[in-house]
C-alpha cells in the first residue's frame, strides 16, 4: 500500500491553483478518501438501421451525422414496432430519446391521424424535451406537418385548442393529465381516439407517493382510453433502479419487456468515496462534511473547473452556496469578479424564471458553479459539467449515480467525489464503497392501492365518466369506496352506472406529489410584501415556524408569524449568524398487527407528529447558542410499520440503569431507521422512527417502530418485516465498527454507553 | 387483492379526514343560504315539502326517456317593457350589427335562445345539464320548451330529442354561451358519442354585446340586473344560481327539494329574458339616436357601428355623445376614436382640432400626437410641426413604449426631412 498522506485542504496548492490533474493525484493519496473507483471509457455498440425504419426518418437521421444506431435503441424500435410495452434503462446521455421518437415518428409518419402522449415529471425536462422533437417534425413534416405541443399551466389559453386538435405529440405532465386533460377528455377525443403511444420518461422518479398517485392516474387513462376505443402501447425509460420492469407494471397494470444493456460509449470517470477525517476521537466528531464538500468544491472553481454541488436539503444548499462565496472571495482573481453569477444555488422553492435563467446560465457557462438540490439530479440540459461534488450521500444509490452522472454526459473524463456526512448510512456507504459499487440501486416501491389515494382517484374518475356499478378500479372490487362516496353526498347512483353530484372540481383537491396537497407560500414584508416561495404542508411546520430563519437565494429571513389557516408564512430580511433547526416528536400507536413472531411485527399503526421546538446553530461551527419551544398542531396520519417488541423482562434485566437502557434504546433506533434505508433502498424521509419506552405502563414492552412516512402506507414496512434479519445484522456491524468509544452520530448517536446497551439489545432479540 | 372496506374503516378512526368529508358534503346549503335570500323564498311556497314537478310530460325515443314542459306565449305577451312578438325582419338586420361573426342572421324562426342549468359551474365532464331551456319563434307565438332529467340515466334520451329539436335552427343565442353553455353541450353530446347540432349553427353571445353597448365594463352585466333597467321586468322570488346544483341534487336523493320548481322558473325567466333583451339591442341599433338620451348610450352604440365599420355613422354618435357630456376617461376616449373616424373619413382638418385638443387634455394620448403628427406630415407637409408634435409627445409619455413609438416616428421623419432638404 502506497503511503498516503492527509488531504490538506487550505495548503498552497489551492491559493496558487496547481493543474487539475496534480490536485487529482493529491486526492487520490489523501488519508480521507476511502475509495476511489476508476471506470474506464466504454466503447460504443453499433447497428444498422432496422430494415423497416421510413426513409424520411433514415433521411433525418443521417441529416443529424447519425449513420447507425446504438444497439438499446434498435431493440427499443424493434419491440415497439411489435406492439409491446417497453422499459428501457440505460445510463445518463446514452440516447434514449430517440428510443421512444424513432418509433412513435414512424408511426405518425406511417399514419397521419396517429397520437402520442409523453410525460415528464417536470415542466423544465418537458421544454427541454421540446425543442429537439419540434426540429425532428420540421425535418420529417415536409408534406404534412407533425404537431409538437407542450401543454401544462403555462400554455396560452388560445393557443389550447390548437394543441388539442393539431397536437400529433402532447408533451406533458403527469400533475397536468390529472388536472386539465384528463377531466376535460371530450375536448381531446381526437387523441384519445387515437392514441398510440404513451411515453414515460424518467420513470425512476414515480416512486412513493407519487408514483402510487401515478398508478391510479394510469387506470383513470385507460378507463378514458377505452372510452374512446383505444389502447396504447406504453415506453418508459428510467435511471437505473433494481425494478425498473416491475415499477413499470405496477404503474400501468400492463405487461413489459425490459431493455437494460446500452450500447452507447462511456466516458472516463473517477469516483472518490471521501470521508472527513476525525477530530474528535472520543465523541467520534469528524470535521463537517459541509466545509470540506465546499474546499474541494472551491479547489475545482478556482481552477475553473466547472462544478456542480449537490447538498441533500435546502438549508444546506443555502449554506454552502454562502461558504462557497465566501471562500471565493478571499481569492476572487482566480475567478474573475462576477462572484454572485458565478456561484447559484438552485432549488425547488425557486420561483420558474429565475431557476430558466440558472439553466440557461450553465448551458451557456456563464455560471460555472451551481450548489443544487436534488432539483438538478433529473435529466435537465444544463450541458456538460466536469466534477460533482456531493455533500452527504442523497440516501439512494440510484440518486448517486444520477447526480454523479451530471459530470461528463458527453465524453472525456469526470470526477464525482462523494463526501460522507456522519450520519450512519454515510459513514456505512463511504466505509463500504465496495457495498455502494456492488449493490444494485434501489426498488421503485409503491403502493397503488393506499386507500387515501384511490378514494382521491375514483372521485376524479366518477367525475371524467360515470363509474359502472360492475365495474373495477385497477383489477379491484371497490363498491364499498363507492357506498363511502355516496353517504357522503359525493355520487349518485342511477340505474348501473355512479354519477359525480357535488359542485366542485375534484382534481383540484388532490396533489401527485404528496398526500395532501397543502402548500405555504411565503411572504416576504421588509419592505412591499412580495412571494418569495412556497413549502408544502408537511415541511413547513419545520422550516417555517415562528422564530426559524429561512433561507432563500442564500439570503436570510426571520419568520415572525405562521398563519396556518391562510397557508402563509410572513418573514423578514434578516442578517443573523446562526440558524435554526426544528426537533419533531412522533408518537406511535398500535391500531392492529397484521403478522408476527412477537418480537417482529407488521402492522397498522397511528402516528401522532409535532415540532415541539428549534434550536439555533451557528454558522461555520454548527454551535448551539439557543433554542425556543413551539406550540405546533399535531400532525396525524394513519399508516403501516414495522415494529420491534422487546420483552419487558428481557430488557429489565439488561445490568444497565434505566437512563443507561433508554439511551440504548433510542441508539438502536436511531441506527436501525438509517440502515433500514440502505436495504430498503429508498429516502431517508420516507422511513419514520419512534420508540415507546413503555414505561408507565408496567405490562407494557419497549417497543421500536419503523413505518412508513406517510398516511396509508407506501409499502415499506411489509419488505422491511422480511429482511429484519439483514437489517439487524448490519446494525450490530455498523455499531461494532465504528470507531468511536461510547457512541457517535455515525451510531447510534452521542450518548454515553449507548453503543454497548444498544448491542446488548440487539443480541437479546437474537435468541428466541 | 385489497380489502377497500377493511381500510375504510379504520382510516375513520383517526377522526379527522371523515370530519372534514361530512363537512364539505352537508355543510353546503346552510353556509351559502343567507336568511335574507331564504325568506322570500320560503314565504312564496310555505307547504311545499314533496317535490312537484311543473307540469309536462314524459318523452320517450331510441335512447330511453326524460321529462319535457312546453309553454307558448301569445303574439301580445309582454315581458317587462317589451312585447316578445314585435321581432321583426328590421331587427335582424341590427343583430347582423351586433354579431361579431359576420355570419347572415337567418329568419326569425331560424332562431332559438338557449340556457342551461347544470350540476356545477367549474367546468369538466363531470358537469351535466339536468334542465335545458329553448325558446323560439313560431308563427306569431314564442315558444318555450324545457328538457328535464329525473336523474342522470335519463340524459341521453334528453340530448337526443334536444339535438333532433335544434336540427332545425341556424342561429343559437345565449347569455356567456360561448364561455359555458355551448362547450358544455358540446362535452356532453361528445359523451353520448352523438353529432353536436350547434357545430354547424351561427352563434350570438348577448353577453359581449351587453358589455360593449350598456356597461362600457362597468356596472353589473348580470341577467338580472339587466332585466331590471332595460326591461323594467321583475322575477320576484327567484333561486340563486349557487344553489342550483344542491337542489337538483336534493331532489335526486329523494330529500324535499322545494327550490326545484323555482329551478324552473328562473330558467323559463332566462331564456325569455334573453329573447326580450335581444330585441332591446336591435332597438338600439336601429331606433334613431335621437331617441337615446343618456351620452353614456350614444357613445356605446357609436362603438358598435365603428366595430362594423360604419365610419359615418359612428362619427355622429360620438359628436352626439360628446356634445351631451361624457365623464372622464371615457371622454378621452371618445376624443381619440373621434379623431381616427374623421380622418378615416377624409375630414383632415377636423381630426387635427381634435387631436390638438387631445394634446391639451391633463392625461396623456397617444391617438392626440401621433394624429397631429401624421396631419402634420402627410397634409399639411409641415414637418417643421410634426417634428415639434412628437418631441413634445415624447417629454410627456408616461411609458417606455409609447416613448418608443413617438421617437420611431420622429427618427423617421428627420431622416425624411433631411433627405428632402438635401433634395
Amino acid at each position: 500500500m502506497r503511503p498516503k498522506t492527509q488531504l490538506i485542504l487550505k495548503d498552497s496548492a489551492l491559493t496558487k491553483p496547481s493543474p487539475v490533474a496534480e490536485f487529482l493525484r493529491e486526492l487520490e493519496n489523501s488519508e480521507s478518501v476511502s475509495g476511489h473507483h476508476h471506470i474506464r471509457a466504454r466503447e460504443p455498440r453499433f447497428v444498422d438501421f432496422p430494415p423497416d425504419l421510413a426513409p424520411q426518418l433514415t433521411h433525418a437521421l443521417k441529416r443529424r451525422g447519425i449513420e447507425k444506431l446504438y444497439s438499446h435503441q434498435a431493440a427499443a424500435f424493434d419491440l415497439a414496432r411489435s406492439g409491446r410495452n417497453a422499459v428501457i434503462v440505460t445510463p445518463t446521455a446514452s440516447g434514449k430519446t430517440l428510443c421512444y421518437n424513432l418509433p412513435v415518428l414512424q408511426t405518425i409518419v406511417e399514419n397521419a391521424d396517429a397520437r402520442a402522449l409523453y410525460l415528464y415529471p417536470t415542466k423544465a425536462l418537458t421544454y427541454d424535451q421540446l425543442d429537439d422533437l419540434m426540429q425532428w417534425a420540421n425535418q420529417l413534416s415536409e408534406d404534412n406537418p407533425i404537431g409538437v405541443y407542450s401543454y401544462d399551466g403555462d400554455t396560452p389559453q388560445d393557443a389550447r385548442s390548437a394543441v388539442r386538435s393539431r397536437g400529433h405529440v402532447v408533451l406533458s405532465n403527469p400533475d397536468m393529465l390529472h388536472k386539465g386533460i384528463l377531466p376535460h377528455h371530450t375536448k381531446w377525443a381526437r387523441l384519445f381516439e387515437n392514441l398510440r403511444f404513451v411515453v414515460v420518461d424518467e420513470l425512476h422518479t414515480y416512486r412513493g407517493v407519487f408514483g402510487s398517485h401515478l398508478a391510479n392516474l394510469f387506470r383513470r387513462l385507460a378507463r378514458i382510453c377505452r372510452f374512446y376505443g383505444s389502447a396504447p402501447q406504453f415506453i418508459c425509460t428510467s435511471a437505473t433502479i433494481a425494478n425498473p420492469r416491475e415499477l413499470a407494471e405496477k404503474l400501468t397494470d400492463l405487461p413489459f419487456e425490459f431493455i437494460g444493456d446500452s450500447g452507447a460509449g462511456e466516458g472516463e470517470k473517477h469516483v472518490f468515496f471521501y470521508n472527513p477525517p476525525v477530530v474528535n476521537q472520543q465523541l467520534g466528531i469528524r470535521r463537517s462534511y459541509v466545509k470540506e464538500a465546499q474546499h474541494i468544491a472551491a479547489a475545482f472553481l478556482k481552477r475553473n473547473v466547472a462544478t456542480i454541488v449537490f447538498a441533500n436539503s435546502r438549508l444546506i444548499t443555502e449554506i454552502l452556496v454562502n461558504y462557497l462565496k465566501a471562500s471565493l472571495q478571499q481569492d476572487s482573481a482566480a475567478v474573475g469578479p462576477a462572484l454572485n453569477e458565478i456561484i447559484v444555488g438552485y432549488r425547488g422553492g425557486y420561483l420558474p424564471n429565475e431557476r430558466r435563467q440558472i439553466e440557461r446560465g450553465l448551458r451557456d457557462g456563464s455560471i460555472r458553479g451551481v450548489v443544487s438540490t436534488n432539483a438538478l439530479e433529473l435529466g435537465i440540459d444544463i450541458g456538460s459539467l466536469d466534477v460533482s461534488v456531493l455533500a452527504g450521500y442523497p440516501g439512494t444509490i440510484a440518486s448517486t449515480w444520477q447526480r454523479m452522472g451530471r459530470a461528463g454526459r458527453r465524453s472525456g473524463m469526470s470526477v464525482s467525489i462523494l463526501v460522507a456526512s456522519s450520519t450512519p448510512l454515510d459513514q456505512f456507504i463511504v466505509n463500504h464503497p465496495e457495498y455502494f459499487l456492488s449493490q444494485p440501486p434501489e426498488m421503485g416501491l409503491i403502493n397503488p392501492d393506499n386507500i387515501h389515494i384511490v378514494i382521491s382517484h375514483l372521485q376524479c374518475a366518477t367525475f371524467e365518466l360515470p363509474f359502472g356499478v360492475n365495474e373495477r378500479f385497477g383489477g379491484h372490487d371497490v363498491s364499498e369506496i363507492l357506498e363511502y362516496l355516496r353517504d357522503r353526498s359525493f355520487i349518485h347512483r342511477a340505474a348501473d352506472k355512479w354519477h359525480w353530484t357535488n359542485d366542485s372540481y375534484p382534481a383540484d383537491s388532490v396533489s401527485l406529489r404528496s398526500i395532501s396537497s397543502d402548500n405555504f407560500v411565503v411572504v416576504e414584508t421588509t419592505h412591499e410584501p412580495r412571494i418569495i416561495g412556497e413549502v408544502d404542508y408537511t415541511s413547513a411546520f419545520s422550516t417555517l415556524h415562528e422564530k426559524a430563519i429561512y433561507l432563500h437565494q442564500g439570503q436570510q429571513y426571520f419568520v415572525h408569524q405562521l398563519d396556518i389557516p391562510q397557508r402563509r408564512a410572513y418573514v423578514k430580511r434578516v442578517d443573523s449568524d446562526y440558524f435554526t433547526d426544528a426537533i419533531t416528536y412522533a408518537k406511535v400507536k398500535i391500531l392492529e398487527t397484521m403478522e408476527t413472531t412477537k418480537k417482529h411485527n407488521h402492522g397498522e399503526v397511528h402516528v401522532a407528529h409535532q415540532v415541539v421546538g428549534f434550536k439555533k446553530l451557528k454558522f461555520f461551527t454548527m454551535e448551539n447558542v439557543g433554542s425556543g419551544d413551539l406550540n405546533l398542531p399535531v400532525q396525524e396520519m394513519h399508516t403501516t410499520s414495522y415494529w420491534i417488541t422487546i420483552p419487558r423482562t428481557a430488557f429489565e434485566a439488561l445490568p444497565y440503569s434505566t437512563t443507561e437502557r433508554l439511551n440504548g434504546l433510542y441508539g438502536l433506533a436511531y441506527a436501525l431507521a438509517h440502515l433500514s434505508c440502505v436495504f430498503l433502498m429508498c429516502d431517508r424521509r420516507d422511513v419514520g422512527s419512534a420508540v415507546d419506552a413503555g414505561v408507565d405502563s408496567p405490562t407494557f414492552h419497549p417497543t421500536i417502530f419503523l413505518y412508513d412516512n406517510f398516511p396509508g402506507g407506501i409499502g415499506l414496512s411489509r419488505p422491511l418485516y422480511e429482511i429484519r434479519d439483514q437489517v439487524l445484522n448490519a446494525t450490530r456491524q455498523l455499531i461494532q465498527s465504528c470507531a468511536c468509544d461510547d457512541g457517535c452520530p455515525s451510531c447510534v448517536g452521542p450518548t454515553a454507553l449507548a453503543k454497548e446497551v444498544a448491542l446488548k439489545i440487539s443480541e437479546s432479540l437474537e435468541h428466541a | 387483492m385489497p380489502d377497500f372496506g377493511k381500510a375504510l374503516r379504520k382510516m375513520e378512526r383517526p377522526r379527522k379526514s371523515a370530519a372534514a368529508y361530512q363537512h364539505v358534503a352537508t355543510g353546503f346549503g346552510r353556509r351559502l343560504f343567507s336568511l335574507a335570500e331564504q325568506l322570500p323564498f320560503l314565504k312564496s311556497r310555505p307547504e311545499a315539502v314533496r317535490t312537484v314537478l311543473p307540469p309536462g310530460e314524459v318523452c320517450s325515443n331510441a335512447f330511453g326517456s326524460h321529462y319535457r314542459i312546453h309553454a307558448v306565449y301569445p303574439d301580445d305577451y309582454f315581458h317587462g317593457k317589451i312585447r316578445l312578438g314585435r321581432f321583426s325582419s328590421s331587427d335582424l338586420e341590427a343583430l347582423t350589427k351586433l354579431m361579431r361573426e359576420k355570419a347572415a342572421v337567418p329568419h326569425r324562426d331560424g332562431i332559438v335562445f338557449i340556457d342551461t342549468e347544470t350540476t356545477g359551474i367549474q367546468g369538466g365532464t363531470g358537469i351535466c345539464p339536468f334542465l335545458i331551456g329553448i325558446g323560439y319563434f313560431a308563427g306569431d307565438e314564442f315558444h318555450m320548451v324545457q328538457y328535464f332529467i329525473r336523474d342522470f340515466d335519463e340524459e341521453p334520451s334528453m340530448l337526443l330529442a334536444l339535438a333532433e329539436q335544434l336540427r332545425r335552427f341556424e342561429l343559437a343565442v345565449t347569455y356567456n354561451g360561448l364561455a359555458f353553455d355551448i362547450p358544455l353541450m358540446e362535452t356532453r353530446f361528445t359523451l353520448m358519442r352523438l353529432q353536436n347540432p350547434l357545430q354547424s349553427m351561427s352563434h350570438f353571445d348577448l353577453l359581449f354585446t351587453a358589455r360593449k353597448l350598456w356597461r362600457n365594463g362597468h356596472g353589473s352585466c348580470r341577467l338580472v340586473a339587466l332585466e331590471h333597467e332595460m326591461l323594467s321586468f321583475w322575477r320576484g322570488p327567484d333561486i340563486p344560481g349557487a344553489l342550483i346544483p344542491r337542489a337538483y341534487f336534493n331532489y335526486l336523493e329523494r330529500r324535499p327539494a322545494p327550490a326545484l320548481e323555482s329551478v324552473f322558473t328562473h330558467n323559463v325567466y332566462d331564456v325569455i329574458s334573453l329573447a326580450a333583451l335581444t330585441i332591446h339591442a336591435c332597438d338600439r341599433v336601429t331606433l334613431e339616436p335621437a331617441a337615446l338620451d343618456d351620452a353614456l348610450d350614444l357613445y356605446s352604440l357609436a362603438r358598435v357601428f365603428e366595430n362594423s365599420y360604419e365610419w359615418r355613422h359612428s362619427r355622429r354618435l360620438y359628436e352626439m355623445a360628446l356634445a351631451g357630456g361624457l365623464p372622464e376617461p371615457i371622454r378621452r376616449k371618445a376624443l381619440e376614436n373621434l379623431s381616427v373616424a374623421y380622418r378615416r373619413a377624409g375630414e383632415h382638418e377636423r381630426s387635427r382640432d381634435v387631436c390638438v385638443e387631445l394634446m391639451h387634455h391633463p392625461e396623456f394620448s397617444m391617438v392626440g400626437y401621433e394624429g397631429a403628427a401624421i396631419y402634420y406630415e402627410r397634409v399639411a407637409h409641415d414637418f417643421e410641426s410634426a417634428l415639434r408634435v412628437l418631441q413634445e409627445g415624447m417629454a410627456r409619455a408616461e411609458t417606455e413604449r409609447w416613448k418608443m413609438l413617438l421617437q420611431s416616428r420622429w427618427d423617421r421623419l428627420q431622416q425624411k426631412a433631411l433627405a428632402m432638404d438635401f433634395g
